[in-house]
């Protein structure tokens, strides 16, 4: 909903995007001709099956991925094909893993994980911020010196959020951040995904193969299939059933199915 | 916002520092280990070989290096517990001195390879490309060639003794660990957390050491348990062809090769390093497997 | 297809426990569980920890020490599984229960050929002649709507797409005609779209061929599509059995819970409700 204020310049600025894996003849095209634009404060929708380039793109704009062509603006950084974004991008793009049982170091303490980034990037009153940030995300002091494998997925998950909040950044990028998580801790971290939102001014990327998860979290949406961005839409357009592609459809048949028995589905 | 209940006991109290959190999961490991009886005899004859190198002067009932050709190649008895060699140096004495060698070349020769393999496996692997292919070529060829074979050639152009003894052990003992560490850091270079790093702006090298590193070391552990056994015996088998510790230090190799042309009449003095050699080796290899269920995360769940 | 044929039951469980040891003592991950079945769809729905996929296995007798299942009865189609040893185990898994894991790729054998591991149990359970054998695979990989089955026959595992592997894997499962077949959370690791492809392949063979069916999953919406009924299950004990068709008659707080911290575009810009579990769930009604 929340279109591009004119004059002002999108957050997230994507331009005739080409992502490629591999070299020579096995190179692989996984991302093709994509753009996009977010507007500050906006939380944007990317959705698509596995292998459609969703999270491929994702870690472009992350700057975690160099090999593209084409015009990637991050949080007011033009980022540049082959080369790593300088340090300091970093700690005002920040991302959020699918899977919590892989995205934190086994061998650290939730501390060490917390401080690993503050010092990174010269925060001071390190202790301080650790504290705020396990506050901030439901878990508390008691959870500040256990490891990965004494926490619940939930709890990794919100671990990986503090991780990524407690830097203060601009753009928060998330990588199906609850598909291998129960509903009702899905829900607890939808939640605290909001009150995020609400306390701080942050644009996201939300990535997803869920359209639930996603209209339930985001204003605007761009649909992706083998690599391509097929369809934008508001939520409002997936509401009112204003659906324009047929692979856009078929997302909506089924991860929407809701409580229609499956026989009487077409 | 209510988390949901931790799969552990609520009853002990949080750890409250970084040192505290890592203390317990010793702990843990330690009293997992513990319940293995394998392990805990390995760990035994470990530290007991350990004792024997310290405190050899105290233990020791005469000096090792004293001949008595009056009593040469007497059995064992009451005035000499594990007999005398063809000098009529008291066996056991020489035993417990004998530990300090091997135990010295063991310390020296990881010391050396251990890190420099580890190393050269943590840079191929995390960088990849022409990097990796030029350092692994290196290692293949290093490992190609029959360890003993290496050292042997090494020594005879380094002249014998103990510390180039150590030196050529040393060269041919690195590349499993390059392996090891190569293999590790491809699996662990594409997970998530390693990513999570990157994307904190973290830098190579300290993603290397500090996200990599401390997940490689477990099985460079198990690992190097397991190479003492084969350095003792490399060590020993530089030893027994006069091309380690130079007589008339002693040294359990170089005793057995003494005691070769005695074999018959008396068996005791090759018998004696020879069987400590075998009780050693066998205890570092007691220890790495038990180790390895202790340390190694695939192992258990 | 949703009723029990008259005479015996497919699957009569009642009162199995399985418990593991801990530090303070023996812990039961599954409590008093029954389940009386015909060749009907049932579905069993929890989260993690709920005790969901040990209860399938130990209907499959693949509890492995040193957890140990105890029940009061635990029949398959008039056998007495409680009797088994492990070759009358051997004998029965194949030939007349199936089983569909989470994520084909580890499932499958990743150096065995798709055509070799779908006749693996026609070898073990049948004397059949290669040939047929053969044709019994292409024609099971026909059936879960495989293009061309010839390719897919010579295919390894790595060289399929997830829902690709899924297939091969209900193909196996299917092909010497058991009579029930278990699935744990066969579509978690697939897309939406996949995931739909295959449940109705799934729903197709299970009504073509008459099976029974136990879906195991956390997805409850989903479930209740798919299914005749629903046991949810919470900290190892079915809190509430449930017509599928009458999600909305839910009385159990959980239930009702799970189906409430659903997000959807309706719920925009609301916090979703959370469960606030109680204690008093864990102990029996």
């Amino acid at each position: 909903m929340t279109a591009q204020t004119p004059g002002t310049a999108p957050t997230v600025a994507v331009a005739d995007l080409d992502v490629f894996y591999g070299e020579g003849r096995k190179r692989f095209h996984a991302v093709r001709g994509a753009s996009l634009a977010v507007a500050g404060r906006e939380t944007f929708g990317l959705v698509g099956g596995s292998g459609s380039g969703k999270s491929t793109l994702l870690r472009v704009l992350a700057g975690l991925w160099n090999s593209w062509q084409g015009t990637v603006t991050v949080a007011g950084t033009a980022l540049t094909p082959e080369r790593a974004p300088p340090r300091a991008f970093h700690r005002r793009v920040q991302m959020v893993f699918q899977d919590p049982y892989a995205s934190l170091n086994p061998r650290h303490t939730v501390d060490r994980i917390l401080s690993d980034g503050l010092e990174l990037h010269g925060f001071a009153d390190v202790d301080r911020r650790i504290r705020d940030g396990l506050d901030q995300v439901g878990l508390g002091p008691r959870f500040r010196f256990r490891y990965p494998h004494e926490l619940s997925g939930g709890q990794r998950q919100r671990v990986a959020i503090a991780r990524a909040v407690a830097l203060e950044p601009e753009v928060l990028l998330l990588d199906e951040p609850t598909s291998a998580l129960d509903a009702s801790v899905q829900a607890e971290i939808l939640n605290l995904l909001a009150a995020i939102r609400r306390e701080r001014p942050v644009t996201c990327v939300f990535v997803s193969h869920d359209l639930a998860v996603v209209a339930h979290l985001c204003d605007r949406i761009a649909v992706m299939q083998r690599g391509a961005i097929v369809e934008h839409l508001g939520v409002e357009d997936l509401v009112a059933d204003r659906v324009r592609h047929a692979y856009t459809r078929e997302l909506l048949a089924a991860s929407a199915g809701g409580l229609a028995p499956l026989a009487d589905a077409p | 916002m209510s988390a949901t209940a931790a799969p552990l006991s609520a009853a002990r109290p949080e750890p409250s520092s970084r040192r505290e959190a890592r203390l317990r999961q010793a702990g843990i490991a330690l009293r997992r280990a513990a319940r293995n009886p394998s392990t805990l005899a390995g760990a035994i004859v470990v530290l007991l070989l350990v004792l024997a190198a310290v405190l050899a002067p105290l233990l020791a009932t005469h000096d090792p290096m004293a001949q008595d050709l009056s009593a040469r190649l007497s059995p064992p008895g009451a005035a000499h517990w594990l007999g005398t060699d063809q000098l009529g140096r008291d066996l056991y004495s020489r035993l417990l001195y004998g530990a300090q060698p091997t135990l010295l070349i063991i310390a020296l020769v990881i010391a050396l390879s251990a890190p420099f393999g580890v190393a050269v496996g943590l840079i191929a692997g995390y960088f990849g490309g022409w990097t990796e292919t030029v350092l692994m070529r290196v290692t293949d060829i290093v490992m190609a060639f029959p360890r003993l074979i290496l050292a042997l050639a090494l020594v005879a152009v380094l002249k014998p003794g103990l510390v180039n003894a150590v030196i050529a052990i040393a060269v041919t003992a690195w590349p499993p660990y390059a392996r090891l560490a190569r293999a590790e850091t491809l699996a662990l270079r594409r997970s998530e957390f390693v990513e999570a790093a990157r994307g904190l702006g973290m830098p190579s090298r300290r993603i290397i050491t500090g996200q990599i590193l401390p997940l490689c070391l477990s099985s460079v552990a198990i690992r190097a348990t397991l190479d003492m056994a084969g350095i003792i015996l490399t060590a020993a088998g530089l030893g027994f062809l006069g091309l380690g510790a130079q007589p008339p230090l002693a040294e359990w190799g170089a005793m057995i090769a003494a005691g070769r042309d005695h074999i018959f009449d008396a068996w005791w003095v090759a018998a004696v390093p020879g069987l400590a050699i075998l009780i050693v080796s066998l205890g570092f290899n007691l220890l790495g497997d038990g180790l390895r269920d202790v340390l190694d995360p695939k192992h258990h769940d | 297809m949703t009723d029990a044929p008259a005479g015996r039951p497919l699957l009569d469980v009642d009162g199995l426990t399985v418990t593991f040891p801990s530090p303070e003592g023996r812990l039961a991950v599954v409590r008093d569980f029954a389940l009386t079945m015909g060749r009907e769809k049932i579905g069993i729905v929890g989260e993690s920890g709920s005790g969901k996929s040990i209860t399938a296995r130990s209907i499959l007798g693949l509890v492995r020490e040193p957890g140990a299942v105890t029940a009061r009865r635990l029949r398959l189609d008039g056998t007495d599984l409680l009797a088994l040893d492990a070759s009358g185990w051997r004998a029965l898994r194949g030939r007349k229960v199936g089983m569909i894991l989470q994520d084909p790729k580890f499932s499958l054998n990743p150096v065995q050929r798709i055509g070799d591991q779908i006749e693996e149990t026609l070898r073990l359970h049948e004397r059949t002649s290669r040939s047929e054998r053969r044709a019994r695979a292409l024609a099971m990989l026909e059936a879960v709507g495989i293009e061309d089955p010839e390719r897919m026959y010579r295919a390894y595992p790595h060289e399929l797409s997830g829902g690709m592997g899924q297939r091969a894997m209900i193909a196996a499962m299917l092909v010497s005609s058991p009579d029930l077949l278990i699935a744990d959370e066969p579509t978690s690791a697939l897309d939406v779209i996949v995931r739909e492809q295959v449940l109705r392949l799934l729903d197709r063979l299970v009504a073509e061929r008459g099976l029974g069916l136990i879906l195991i999953s956390h997805d409850l919406p989903m479930v209740a599509r798919f299914c005749d009924r629903i046991l949810v299950m919470y900290r190892g004990r079915v809190v509430e059995t449930l017509d599928a068709r009458r999600l909305s008659d839910a009385a159990h707080p959980y239930t009702r819970g799970l189906l409430a911290c659903l997000p959807s575009a309706a719920t925009r810009g609301r916090l979703l409700p959370t469960l606030a579990r109680d204690a008093a769930w864990e102990i029996a009604p």
